[in-house]
């Protein structure tokens, strides 16, 4: 009873001792190496080996006591092999058999040649969910000191089990620890980690809120170009635009125009030296593209010149260039762009320098526009005179065409007319006969009004009486009794071609030279025949009349003439 | 073809002839007797046609209407009327003629003067021809009118 109860006390003390040993260590290679001392004395075991793993990685710690050391370190080199062989559930990934310590019979174990020789008790316990052990032990001293002693008795397989649980324990907080300790390292270098990532974040943010500035910039320099329409101002705006967005104190940019010889330049942060005229701008030009990629003048073409201090130096530039750029609109217009040195002095940044780029990319499309719109206005404005001219001579063209109706239809009038006068020339007329007749009869009677040698229109012998007539008898008789004198009044022709006979010759027109002839001596008294009458004279009447004139008593007129002489048979001439 | 140039010839071309010619012989005939009015109206008297009232009337006018359509018919002017005209007064004086010569008068022609030749059949033969002259002249049209000058006038507005 006494003994029962002193082992007991000593199985008590060994734990209690096993315990404060093992109270405050931390690291597991040092509870195993303490566990196994501690454990090998009170059960008596001559050698011991334990092994802590980690079946999933197959890694570990094996340690040994009472081992030769070649035989200790060939067991360290067997470290996967004993975990094969006594973890067979590792794969089961920290899902372990529910009881912690498991005791293993020698021969249950597949390879005895993994441990050495007479270690015959063999305990297998879990640690926690990742961690396993094998505790090997013996051979046992015996009771009486020769050793090679058989199984644990009763008591000591307690012990040995109370043993383990403290150093299931003790492993436990000395794991627990090293994963906080592991944990807390981790944390820290990830703290570090984010540190860091904050900083790289923060450089990030100030980069973006360059770009946002520059975007916003360049945002309201397109707002306000689309109101410029002239290449001046657009370079104003946009010179204006860049050296705020990008922190710089001066610039300049010039478009320069082949053709039209003539240079838009803006400048800023800088007076002007001369720049504005064509020689120096085309000298700049000219060296910007040789400094430039550029190979050839495609349009719509940027690219930066390299190293600009250099290579425009010499071009009356008034600032030092620290970033330029060649722009090329097309075969006669061309520019550059330089940009001094930012206000905090550092250099940009090749974004910044891809951004001016795109930048200046985007200032050719608004020169571009602006002169394309300045060659629409000009055509605008061409067509537009040339409208008003085209409406101006449609209007003369109208007022033509009214001129030429109006001549037209008098053409036609006077083409009817004519037409009519020609018909009428071709055809016989009573009207004209009419006209012509009195035109005849108007002249003749005014003319005749006028002539001296005008006639009467009614002869005077019509206008006076009748003379006394005879017949022929009685002027037969007359001739013969009272010697009466038969004058012929009719002319000379009708006289000499038939008369009465001893009739006298006495025509009007003739009668004073004749009657002074012929009549002077014949008596006043002696009884006159006159004879010679037609329808158209009277000439009888007419000397009848001249002979009474004379004062001759006895003037007769035959009555009709030389017919009724000639009638009656009275003797004619010849 | 030949046709028409004879036809050309003797109809145009000899109108244009017979117009000048008779415009000629009128105005040459009308000038003395327009100058010595008191000789021509005893010419007219001669005849013994006009009645003795009318015989000064017809001296004043007659060669008037001589000096008129001649003048016209060499002009080319209203030449179918005039040539009418004149064939009408050539018509009286054949008549006129023609009673005289078969009355035997003893008178001159007074065709252009006082102091003519005696009239005789060949006066007549004369009046006939230059009466078949105006005949002609009255049916074919003839070239160098100055009233042509609005026909053509006229074609060329037209072209």
């Amino acid at each position: 009873m006494l003994t029962e109860l002193e082992r007991k006390r000593l199985s008590l003390r060994v734990l209690l001792e096993t315990a404060q040993e093992l109270s405050g260590i931390l690291q597991p290679r040092k509870i195993m190496e303490t566990f196994l001392l501690t454990a090998m004395g009170p059960i008596g075991a001559m050698r011991g080996v334990a092994v802590l793993a980690r079946p999933a990685g197959c890694e570990g710690m094996v340690l040994s006591r009472g081992l030769p050391p070649a035989e200790a370190e060939a067991l360290e080199q067997r470290l996967p092999d004993i975990c094969d062989a006594y973890f067979p559930y590792r794969d089961l990934d920290g899902d372990f058999p529910s009881s912690k310590i498991r005791v293993i019979r020698r021969d249950q174990a597949g390879s005895d040649s993994l441990l050495p020789r007479g270690m015959d008790i063999l305990l297998c316990f879990n640690v926690d969910e990742s961690h396993c052990g094998l505790l090997a032990l013996g051979p046992l001293l015996s009771a009486d000191g020769t050793g090679a002693g058989g199984e644990l008795d009763a008591d000591s397989s307690t012990l040995l089990h109370s043993l383990l649980h403290l150093l299931i324990g003790a492993l436990r907080g000395a794991l627990a620890v090293s994963n906080i300790r592991q944990l807390s390292v981790d944390l820290g270098r990830k703290n570090d980690r984010l540190t860091e990532a904050l900083a790289t974040s923060q450089a990030a943010q100030r980069g973006l809120d360059r770009r946002v500035h520059q975007l916003s910039a360049i945002n309201e320099l397109a707002a306000e170009m689309a109101h410029v329409h002239d290449v001046q101002g657009i370079l104003d705006g946009f010179l204006l635009t860049v050296l705020g967005a990008f922190s710089v104190n001066c610039g300049m940019v010039l478009v320069l125009d082949r053709l039209a010889h003539s240079v838009d330049l803006a400048l800023r942060g800088a007076p002007d030296t001369g720049l504005s005229g064509y020689a120096a701008a085309d000298v700049l030009v000219y060296k910007a593209f040789l400094a430039s990629g550029a190979r050839s003048v495609a349009p719509l073409t940027v690219d930066s010149v390299e190293n600009p201090a250099v290579a425009l130096a010499g071009c009356g530039l008034p600032f030092e260039g620290v970033c330029a750029m060649y722009f090329s609109l097309d075969r006669d217009v061309q520019g550059v762009l330089v940009l001094g040195e930012t206000i905090s002095g550092e250099a940009l940044e090749s974004e910044d320098v891809q951004m001016v780029q795109a930048q200046v990319g985007t200032l050719m499309g608004y020169v571009l526009g602006a002169r394309h719109l300045a060659t629409i206005t000009a055509l605008n404005e061409g067509l537009k005179s040339q409208n008003e001219e085209l409406t101006r001579t449609v209007n003369e063209l109208t007022e033509a065409r009214q001129t030429i109706d109006l001549l037209e239809r008098a053409g036609e009038r006077v083409r009817s007319f004519l037409h009519a006068e020609g018909l009428r020339s071709k055809r016989f007329s009573w009207l004209d006969c009419g006209v012509i007749l009195v035109a005849a009869m108007l002249l003749g009677f005014l003319f005749n009004l006028a002539s001296p040698n005008g006639v009467p229109l009614v002869p005077e012998h019509l206008k006076r009486p009748p003379s006394q007539t005879v017949t022929a008898q009685k002027a037969r008789e007359l001739q013969q009794s009272d010697g009466a004198l038969i004058v012929d009044a009719r002319p000379q022709a009708f006289f000499d071609q038939r008369r009465v006979r001893g009739a006298v010759n006495l025509t009007p027109a003739l009668f004073d030279m004749v009657y002074l002839m012929r009549f002077a001596q014949v008596p006043l008294s002696t009884p006159l025949i006159v004879y010679g009458g037609n329808i158209s004279r009277r000439w009888d009447e007419e000397v009848a009349t001249k002979l009474t004139a004379r004062e001759h008593e006895r003037v007769l007129v035959l009555e009709d003439g030389l017919s009724s002489w000639e009638a009656r048979g009275y003797p004619v001439e010849p | 073809m030949r046709k028409d140039l004879w036809r050309d010839v003797f109809g145009r071309w000899l109108a244009l002839a017979f117009r000048f010619y008779l415009g000629g012989v009128f105005v040459y005939a009308s000038v003395y007797k327009i100058g010595y009015a008191a000789e021509f109206a005893e010419t007219v008297a001669s005849y013994q046609i006009v009645p003795a009232l009318a015989v000064n009337a017809v001296a004043l006018v007659l060669p008037w209407l001589e000096l008129i359509c001649g003048a016209m018919l060499v002009a080319g002017v209203r030449v179918r009327t005039v040539s009418a005209i004149l064939g009408a007064l050539l018509v009286v004086f054949c008549i006129a003629v023609t009673v005289n010569l078969l009355r035997e008068t003893p008178i001159d022609c007074g065709c252009f003067h006082t102091l003519d030749e005696r009239m005789t059949w060949m006066t007549l033969v004369r009046d006939l021809t230059w009466l078949g002259m105006s005949i002609h002249v009255f049916f074919f049209d003839s070239p160098l009118a100055l009233e042509r000058r609005y026909q053509s006038t006229l074609k060329e507005i037209e072209t």
